[in-house]
């Protein structure tokens, strides 16, 4: 479990060869100008160079069941003609090896975070899957861990956060919004109260690696809910505008008057990032799909633990505040 | 030709006429402009209709007759062509002499044109009715709808425009009075009391509802005096025409009373009600209670009195009744500590006020008992009169009556009275705090132990919520009368508890123990607190608070946040963050942060924010004016020969900063109340919203 196989592709060597330069070049600011976020998917790719990258991604296969440890940024579905996962799933299962069965999807992360993509040639096994999530989350137990950075530490180092959210059209853009004390008839035009488990693995340099379970499924659950812990994720450039800083204390602002907009970090973290204040706007989201649970083979057996590795620059993020993942 | 010939039948009745004209074109020109091709010939119909009233009118006064009015033959149809065409190229002289006509006959040619208008109108409705669908009643419903939004302009315009000047209906009198109710509710006296007198103009009678209205702009009127007036007058009116008010009317009254006017008036006005049979409810005694507040001085004892004639006739407060108790144990005194004990905290006269209740449980069957109730509940208010306006040199009278009456228990009473005369004087003379293990609620009737027997020191909000249980005897109180605390109770409790007592702490907890949903206004009264201590960082610590339930912090939160800021650091700061937040400092925040500048006498500080003023283009105000005078002035036994002196010297910076930042500021006049509510065109109602913003802030 968690092995990584041994790097096929020209491009994912290329990848390789940048993963291993910032673990060990951290004091050096001349090669981190040019590439500080390793691990992410270049700009216009190919469908053959995605298949390539996605086959290099394959992180375990067992039976029909194949996990890919997916970049961040990269959608699971979208429109006609847009560049998906699910839009390279003939190919890829091309590329597997597997001649007859077609790949289907079976459990996912958002398309802007990154992490553990399980993937099912046997529509049995899907569909028994699939049940088992329903029924975990009926009965709310988390399946899903998430690993997260966080600008600020949680005043709590666990607890709940509950929010009615919905989503509304702002400036063009689709955003979740939170809504306080919904009523009935906000419950029935598509307010949702949503539920997510936190704690604090650790905290350093005025951030935290936070574990996330959400109990439901909403859009950006989880980055508003960490909005509303008045700690944003980082690499958050949609919601943690909604966090405003008076006298030192924090506070939030409307969500419906503030617009996306790119993350401000202060410049002590900066400093300890080595990021210039350019680089820091074009910082990936740090919210990771860590682990999944699944059932084991038979009703009694204990549940089965898949995990994907971290990302290059979420590793060198902790690396330089000093987080450890326990 | 059409508006000249407008102009002419207006001019008669001159200031009417033209306040109209004043508003016609820009109506026409709305009308042009606001419809589709397609409607513009239905406008056409209406100009021709509109030309054919002052033609007909004119006519009239020229004949001075009525017979031909109710015939339309064809060749009368001629006639009138033939008489326009010849009046078009008519003498000016003709028609001076026909106005000077009018003037001499004044009271019957008005009632002849009155009537006039009344049958002419009648004659283009048909035409009229085919082009639009609305009833009167149509219109009410919209304009009650508008008004429920809040949106009063839009109410009136879409009455007085398009009701009765494009659709030209006849409205009726719920059309009138839902628009004073509207005009109610913001204090807009003016305009309430002119769609009152249109209204009577019309010959259309005015209803409960409409003097209820009239009596709540009274109440509501920015300016108390000339509501005041407006009011008695209507009174009188009511009065002289014999017209019975119902309760809600005199509810509204009494509100008016307690608003505008003192408590004797809202005892006249209550013992009126019991008078004319009605049935007084907690509603009632909600009102008495606001007369009581308007007192600063006494009005917390008044208030105690009033509440226990209430539950002495048997009605149960109230969570507004707890609410208004709340507001005078914050805002008002307790008077004179002498009168407030003999009047409180005697049990005797609580024994007599109790026993007549007793009659009132028996069954009403006949006009005797009915009128016995009646009795009784009238001594019971001219008693609690006589009480509530006790001087102090009255205070020792009353016992005296009691003991002549009752000549069988004369010793025994003498007796008890000697101790506690003699105590009371001791106590009395040293003003000694009663003792802190009693639990005193004065809520409870004729339940304080005999051991207390004056007021010691009542000067705070917290020491008058202690005289009626403190936070939690307060609550149990309201529990005993099923009564569950809202939002409002609470921030009222938030603003009447001690400052940093373990009660302040408590009220986050009953937020949830009552499943209160906390709002923003409920926080913004703690953080203040804390910021007037000088707790800045108390006053911080509740910004998490506040996101942790969900609630985003507005300008008002800040302003009580810039209270607090007694260092430079503490309030540029501010400033810097609140900018960088995208919140905009109004000029409260920074009357508050010149504020704490001022009494911590830092000159450098205060020159910083008005350098920081005048970098925003923030406009200045008559508050930031006054306060920025009394900082410019030197002190009173300043000598400026006697020596050198540095904090003088701070003063002379400051004034030449100050003088040459004065000429460069914009400035900013306070709003009229009423200005918002004005049918004006676009740009001025851009305007009223801003004055409308600024007068929510600042009413606080």
């Amino acid at each position: 479990l968690g092995v990584r196989p041994v790097p096929e592709d020209a491009g994912f060597g290329t990848e390789a060869r940048h993963q291993r330069q910032p673990r060990g070049s951290c004091q050096r600011s001349g090669p981190l100008g040019d590439q500080p976020f390793a691990g992410l998917l270049p700009k216009n790719l190919s469908r053959e160079e995605l298949v390539d990258a996605l086959r290099a991604a394959v992180v375990d296969r067992k039976g029909p069941l194949v996990t890919l440890n997916k970049p961040q940024g990269l959608p699971v579905t979208g429109k006609p003609g847009e560049l998906t996962l699910f839009s390279v799933l003939p190919e890829l299962s091309q590329s597997l090896g597997l001649r007859e069965q077609e790949l289907q999807v079976v459990r996912a992360s958002g398309k802007e975070s990154s992490g553990l993509v399980l993937l099912s040639s046997c529509p049995q096994t899907a569909s028994r899957l699939q049940k088992y999530f329903t029924h975990a989350r009926r009965a709310q137990r988390p399946t899903a861990t998430y690993c997260a950075v966080t600008d600020g530490i949680p005043a709590a180092s666990e607890g709940k956060i509950q929010a009615a959210l919905k989503l509304e059209h702002i400036d063009g853009v689709n955003l979740t919004v939170p809504v306080k004390a919904p009523s009935r008839k906000d419950i029935l035009e598509g307010v949702k109260k949503t539920l997510s488990h936190f704690r604090v693995v650790a905290t350093g340099s005025g951030c935290a690696l936070v574990q996330l379970q959400p109990l439901t499924v909403f859009s950006s659950q989880l980055q508003v809910h960490m909005v509303l812990q008045l700690c944003p994720v980082l690499g958050d450039h949609m919601y943690s505008a909604r966090v405003g800083t008076v006298l030192g204390q924090r506070f939030l602002l409307p969500a419906e008057n503030n617009k996306p907009q790119r993350q401000v970090l202060d410049e002590a973290l900066l400093r300890r990032l080595h990021l210039t204040p350019s680089q820091a706007a074009q910082l990936p989201l740090h919210l990771h799909l860590h682990r999944l649970l699944l059932p084991g083979t038979r009703a009694r057996d204990t549940p089965v633990e898949l995990l994907a590795p971290l990302p290059p620059y979420f590793s060198r993020t902790l690396q330089c505040l000093g987080l450890r993942l326990q | 030709m059409d508006f000249v010939r407008l102009a002419r039948l207006f001019a008669r009745a001159r200031p009417m006429g033209l306040f109209i004209l004043q508003h016609l074109d820009p109506c026409r020109a709305r009308w042009a402009g606001g419809r589709e091709g397609l409607m513009r010939p239905m406008w056409a119909p209406f100009s021709s209709s509109s030309s054919q009233l002052p033609l007909g009118q004119e006519r009239q006064e020229n004949t001075g007759s009525l017979g031909s009015d109710p015939s339309h033959s064809n060749s009368t149809a001629t006639q009138e062509e033939d008489e326009e065409e010849e009046e078009s190229f008519g003498t000016l002289s003709d028609k001076y002499s026909s106005r000077r006509l009018f003037r001499k006959s004044a009271a019957q040619f008005h009632n002849l044109r009155f009537g006039e208008r009344r049958d002419e109108q009648m004659e283009p409705e048909p035409k009229l009715w085919r082009g639009r669908r609305n009833t009167p009643y149509w219109y009410f419903l919209q304009c009650k709808h508008l008004i429920k939004e809040g949106k009063l302009v839009e109410a009136l315009d879409l009455f007085e425009r398009q009701m009765l000047k494009e659709e030209r209906l006849q409205p009726m009198e719920s059309n009138y009075t839902v628009l004073i109710g509207g005009c109610g509710r913001v204090g807009y006296l003016k305009k309430a009391f002119n769609l009152y007198n249109q209204m009577k103009k019309r010959d259309l009678e005015p209803s409960d509802a409409t003097y209820t209205a009239l009596f709540n702009v009274c109440a509501e009127s920015p300016w108390k005096d000339s509501a005041l007036q407006s009011a008695l007058k209507l009174r009188q009116q009511l009065q002289a025409k014999n017209f019975e008010l119902n309760l809600k009317t005199y509810h509204a009254l009494l509100k008016m009373a307690a608003k505008c006017a003192d408590l004797r008036m809202c005892l006249d006005v209550f013992k009126e009600i019991i008078h004319k049979g009605h049935v007084v409810t907690e509603e009632t005694f909600s009102f008495l209670l606001m007369g009581c507040i308007q007192d600063k001085k006494t009005g917390f004892r008044y208030a105690l009195q009033v509440w226990r004639l209430m539950l002495s006739l048997g009605l149960q407060p109230s969570r507004d009744s707890y609410n208004l108790l709340l507001v005078a144990a914050r805002d008002c005194g307790l008077g004179d500590p002498q009168v407030a004990s003999e009047l409180l905290l005697k049990p005797r006269e609580e024994a007599t006020v109790l026993q007549p209740p007793v009659s009132r449980q028996r069954p009403r069957r006949t006009a005797q008992a009915k009128a016995g109730n009646l009795m009784s509940a009238m001594l019971h208010v001219e008693a609690l009169e006589r009480q509530l306006f006790l001087e102090p040199s009255q205070a020792l009278g009353p016992p005296e009556p009691p003991e002549a009456r009752v000549p069988g228990k004369a010793q025994p009473e003498v007796d008890t009275k000697a101790e506690p005369s003699h105590t009371a004087a001791l106590t009395a003379v040293a003003l000694k705090p009663p003792p802190v293990e009693l639990e005193v609620n004065l809520l409870t009737p004729g339940a304080v132990p005999p051991t207390v027997v004056s007021f010691g020191t009542v000067t705070t909000p917290a020491d008058r919520l202690a005289l009626i249980g403190g936070l939690e005897g307060f609550l149990s109180k309201m529990a005993e009368h099923r009564q569950q605390p809202d939002i409002r109770t609470l921030t009222l409790l938030a603003e009447v508890v001690e400052s940093g007592s373990p009660a302040e702490s408590l009220l986050l907890a009953l937020l949830d123990e009552h499943q209160v949903e906390a709002d923003l206004t409920f926080f913004n009264t703690l953080v203040r607190k804390k910021s007037k201590l000088g707790d800045l960082e108390g006053a911080k610590a509740l910004l998490p608070v506040l996101a942790k339930r969900g609630l985003v912090p507005n300008l008002q939160t800040f302003c009580n946040l810039a209270i607090g800021c007694h260092r430079p650091k503490d309030g540029l700061q501010l400033l810097t963050d609140m900018k960088k937040s995208q919140v905009t400092p109004n000029t409260h925040i920074y009357s508050a942060l010149i504020n704490a500048a001022i009494r911590k006498l830092n000159y450098t500080y205060l020159i910083s924010i008005l350098k920081d003023m005048k970098q925003n283009r923030v406009p200045v105000n008559e508050v930031v004016i006054r306060q920025l005078e009394f900082a410019a002035q030197y002190p009173p036994t300043f000598d400026r020969y006697q020596g050198k002196n540095t904090y003088l010297e701070k003063i002379d910076g400051f004034r030449a900063y100050y003088k040459q930042w004065l000429t460069v500021m914009p400035a900013e006049e306070t709003p009229h109340p009423w200005q918002k509510f004005r049918t004006k065109p676009q740009g001025d109602q851009d305007t009223g919203k801003e004055a409308d913003d600024g007068c929510a802030l600042g009413g606080r």
